[in-house]
């Protein structure tokens, strides 16, 4: 059958009544559970399993697409408004989304981060339908030598997040690895850091890490420091929306963000969180205006909030063509097929196709309905702001002390959490930037397992990074990327001098 | 900032305690069995190499600490600091995980909105405690009854 | 509350489990409340069991709540570390846990051991399969053994976490066809789909995984199914059993359920009973028949046995792979 045909079709199924009810409760639940740190959508579509077990499975799985985007509709917004990201794939939006909202442009920012979300929502879906095969290939040519080298490429991000001083960037970025480290390692078994306590050995979870360095640091450093209590903070200056100027800014960046992540979300280890790093990374080296970075640059926002959103639709590329699930949610996803006897992979498309299809159609329209759900709202979330801090920083510990204690339903966890807020108020009060600590934190792990999987692969002979086509052209650009701005700099220098010269 | 402390204690803890981490982190790799692999690259291996760039930058914010006030990297805060208020968050903290379960989550929840909402110089505690159980009360009966989450009910069970 | 009435209040509940069993003419109907720790997060094999145990348990009627409580963790131990300390004693408290424990446990050289529980049955299982990419040169398992057999090294094993059911089964593989044990060349990924797709990417040269997990992939032919560690053909499976290879392997990843240490004979009674009547009912066969997961279930002390048999097995095998000193 013509995909176009089969689309219509999809339309059709998607959109009767009892479907568009289930999206619209799936993109609404998702938007609430995004919004609270912790509880995500593989937790959230777990739960929900047994209790959707007799629905029809085309109406629970268009809901569980639309949670899985609205999750990402919804982190953003705690993460511009209140410094706290919901899912770890918007920590990145947190950077300039909340200096934007502390200068009063948050509903800009959550404007950006809505339409960049659409558009990249959009786009993914897009290529979900036509272009499935192509990043299915993709996605196989990367074992863990390619791995690791785009981890080193990652990694040459951080140097857009460092701050203003390079010692203190770099302790950050250590100490990111550090915590990493704890727990066990996944070539060995070998426990890593954790002193002998039981709890520690599931190593110490990125939503801890993220929400005790952001909110629980926020909150402790806001209290120790009167005089910025004091401050009013203004909800909005200027125009309540984007701006025409905005506007110009943020459309390159959303294409560029969506490019960067729908491919990411196709690789079996790739993730929401890397590309966000990845986009930053290049919006502030292909601004005119690096400077305004870390100052509240839109671009900063309206890039990686594309990024993730497509990151997400991409993750269903390998999921539904090839049964393959590339991040937990899509994990969950796979078991819920399980459970009604289906199974995703190349047979999917044709024994199933009124599921797969309607799902299809369903996901361009959840991302419609979250547009409209969450454009309107941006001015009304802003109001947030405007609650009085006892009340608001209340709130702020209260849900994020109940989405840690949820991960793992232990209060050791709010121990760790306890602990990683102590280091974050130290990192406030000190100016260490934390953004490098939880990309240390993401990365080193990563990285780390997969370059001795690449080296036991290839019983310890070192080349294969540099024999595998893929893998050495990555190392290249990280490479050029690193190397670039010193050559730059070096030549800028050589001119003037030849100017001065002459 | 006085232009005439002869050295930043913070920049001297902060070394110091990097150093420490450093230390801490070499000694646990140091005591690793290490399994035979082929990638020659064993579970010790990057947590040394860490270690190594923690005692580095420690030494260096040890060192700079000592540098005149201008090349400091750790400057003495120049505003004052409300320790009350973030004793009382750490001790609202640190309670609230400890009845957490044997109270349940609700008398737990609404007991630290209320520590952080005086910590911040909140005195109005009859608008505090109803939003603060509003809210307590709406999120457990919304997680536990909604999507089966498991929250702890503690003394309160049967009653929500 | 403090930690007297906590105590107070346990020990009355249990005194109250133990009237209502002597009055009761069915033990099973001893329970007011029976929770079910599932030692991982929600979604995974274990925590399915535990759920559908859940609403076995629930449909007979026998108990009126159940609950399943996640404990996730370090391969369950976090799970089993509760059950042995602060549920020690409890009637009312049962936890699912699997192979991939007893691994675990040595691996984490974990204080508490399948020995400080109280055995109830095993439960389901399922069998793994040993694949290779469809494009793969090795064509039959005979192939991959002689490959292992000439240079262990060689053969990049992948499959999930180290020292678990995967990385047992391709030691155990090795050691019966004679390759140096000591040399495998296992490497472990991280869940999800990271393993599959080595695989099919033809980055490493076998793959092992439990037979539903890869079942389309392997229907559609992008995976080559080598062999499958049942003790006999299985219904609906054409994949030839490893032992019918000349390969002298059978390995089940079985699940069961179990119940905290110190308990009375006849507080050991009722919660099998309670488990039997529910792996009797027609809420767990059904549940069965939908997940595709194989009876194995075997109560009581044959189960206490093969625990122990299991031990001294996946004992030795991680001894010989360095895994564990």
């Amino acid at each position: 059958m013509d995909v176009l045909a089969s689309l219509l079709q999809g339309f059709a199924t998607a959109l009767t009544p009892m479907n568009l009810m289930w999206c619209l409760l799936g993109t609404t639940l998702g938007t609430a559970i995004g919004i609270l740190p912790g509880i995500g959508p593989a937790l959230t579509i777990a739960l929900l399993l047994p209790i959707t077990a007799k629905l029809d499975p085309t109406g629970a799985f268009i809901m569980f697409a639309g949670l899985y985007y609205g999750a990402m509709y919804g982190s953003s917004t705690t993460s511009i408004l209140l410094n706290t990201p919901g899912e770890s794939g918007s920590i990145i939006t947190a950077v300039e989304g909340n200096v934007m909202a502390k200068n009063g442009r948050g509903a800009a920012a959550l404007a950006t981060a809505a339409i960049g979300s659409f558009v990249a929502g959009t786009l993914g879906t897009i290529a979900i339908t036509f272009l499935a095969p192509l990043f299915v290939k993709l996605a196989l040519l990367f074992g863990p030598a390619e791995y690791f080298a785009l981890m080193v490429l990652a990694f040459t991000t951080v140097s857009a997040l460092l701050g203003s001083s390079l010692p203190r960037g770099l302790t950050s970025l250590l100490l990111g690895l550090a915590i990493g480290l704890v727990g066990t390692d996944v070539l060995t078994g070998q426990p890593r850091l954790t002193f002998d306590i039981l709890s520690l050995l599931r190593g110490i979870d990125i939503v801890v890490v993220a929400v005790g360095l952001f909110a629980v640091g926020e909150a402790l450093y806001m209290a120790s420091r009167p005089d910025m209590r004091a401050g009013e903070i203004v909800p909005i200056r200027g125009s309540i929306f984007m701006t025409a100027d905005e506007w110009r800014r943020s459309w390159k960046p959303w294409l560029r963000g969506t490019a960067l992540g729908f491919p990411f979300g196709a690789l079996p280890a790739g993730g929401t969180e890397i590309p966000t790093f990845l986009s930053y990374f290049l919006e502030k080296r292909m601004s005119k205006k690096p400077e305004e970075f870390g100052k509240g640059a839109i671009e900063g926002v309206a890039g990686p909030e594309a990024a993730n959103n497509a990151a997400v639709a991409g993750v269903l590329v390998p999921l539904l063509t090839l049964g393959l699930p590339t991040s937990a949610t899509a994990a969950i996803l796979l078991a819920a097929f399980e459970q009604y006897n289906l199974k995703p992979g190349p047979l999917l498309f044709s024994s199933s196709s009124t599921l797969v299809w309607g799902l299809i159609a369903s996901l361009y329209i959840g991302n419609v309905m979250l547009l409209i759900l969450n454009l309107p709202l941006a001015g009304l979330w802003v109001r947030l702001l405007s609650i009085p801090q006892p009340l608001l920083y209340g709130g702020i510990l209260l849900f994020s002390t109940l989405g840690v204690y949820s991960l793992n339903n232990s209060t050791f966890d709010l121990v760790l959490l306890f602990l990683v807020g102590i280091l974050g108020f130290l990192m406030r009060r000190y100016d260490f930037p934390v953004a490098p600590c939880i990309i240390g934190l993401i990365l080193g792990r990563l990285a780390e397992a997969q370059f001795r999987r690449a080296l036991t692969i290839s019983q310890g002979d070192a080349s294969v990074f540099f024999t595998h086509p893929l893998s050495l052209a990555l190392l290249i650009i990280a490479a050029l990327v690193f190397v670039g701005p010193l050559f730059y700099r070096w030549r800028a220098a050589k001119l003037q001098s030849v100017k001065a010269a002459g | 900032m006085k232009p005439d402390t002869p050295k930043s204690a913070a920049g001297l803890a902060i070394g110091l305690g990097l150093l420490l981490l450093g230390g801490i982190i070499f000694y646990d790799a140091s005591q690793m069995q290490i399994p035979p692999t082929y990638a020659r690259v064993g579970p010790q291996v990057f947590p040394y190499f860490i270690a190594v760039g923690l005692a580095v930058v420690g030494a260096y914010f040890a060192w700079n600490s000592w540098a005149p006030a201008a090349r400091r990297e750790i400057v003495a805060e120049g505003f004052a600091t409300d320790w009350r208020a973030l004793l009382i968050i750490g001790a609202g903290l640190l309670i609230h995980l400890n009845i957490l379960k044997p109270l349940g989550f609700v008398i737990a929840g609404v007991f630290l909105f209320m520590c952080v909402a005086f910590a911040f110089g909140s005195r109005s505690f009859l608008r505090d405690g109803i939003v603060a159980i509003t809210l307590v009360v709406a999120s457990y009966i919304g997680f536990t009854h909604g999507l089966g989450l498991q929250l702890p009910a503690g003394i309160l069970a049967g009653l929500l | 509350m403090n930690r007297r009435t906590l105590i107070a209040s346990a020990v009355a509940l249990l005194l109250a489990g133990g009237l209502s069993l002597n009055l009761a003419s069915t033990p099973a109907l001893a329970l007011d409340e029976l929770r079910i720790i599932a030692p991982a997060a929600p979604g995974g094999g274990w925590d399915q069991t535990a759920r559908a145990m859940q609403e076995a348990v629930q449909s007979g009627g026998a108990v009126k709540a159940v609950t399943v409580e996640n404990v996730p963790g370090a391969g369950g131990t976090v799970g089993l570390a509760q059950l042995a300390g602060q549920e020690q004693g409890k009637d009312n408290v049962l936890m699912v846990n699997g192979l991939v424990m007893v691994g675990a446990i040595l691996t984490n050289k974990s204080a508490v051991t399948l020995e400080n529980t109280t055995p109830i049955a095993r439960l389901t299982g399922e069998y793994e399969v040993i694949v290779v990419p469809g494009s793969s040169e090795l064509k039959t398992l005979a192939d991959l053994v002689a490959k292992l057999k000439a240079d262990p090294g060689a053969v990049a094993w992948g499959g999930g976490s180290a020292g678990g059911t995967d990385h047992i089964l391709a030691g155990l593989v090795a050691k019966a066809s004679g390759a140096d044990v000591s040399k495998l060349n296992y490497v472990p990924f991280s869940g999800g789909g990271e393993a599959l797709a080595a695989v099919m990417g033809g980055h490493v040269v076998a793959g092992i995984s439990g037979y539903s997990e890869w079942e389309g992939q392997i229907k559609s032919g992008e995976l080559r199914a080598l062999g499958i560690s049942a003790p006999e053909r299985v219904a609906g499976i054409d994949i030839p059993t490893l032992k019918e290879q000349g390969v002298d392997v059978e390995l089940a990843n079985w699940r069961a359920i179990v119940a905290p240490p110190g308990l009375t004979d006849e507080q050991k009674q009722a919660l099998l009973a309670t488990v039997d009547a529910a792996v009797k009912s027609d809420s767990w066969k059904k549940v069965l028949a939908a997940k595709n997961w194989t009876d194995l279930y075997l109560p009581g002390d044959d189960f206490t046995k093969l625990v122990a048999a299991e031990n001294v097995r996946v004992t030795e095998i991680l001894k010989g792979i360095g895994l564990v000193q």
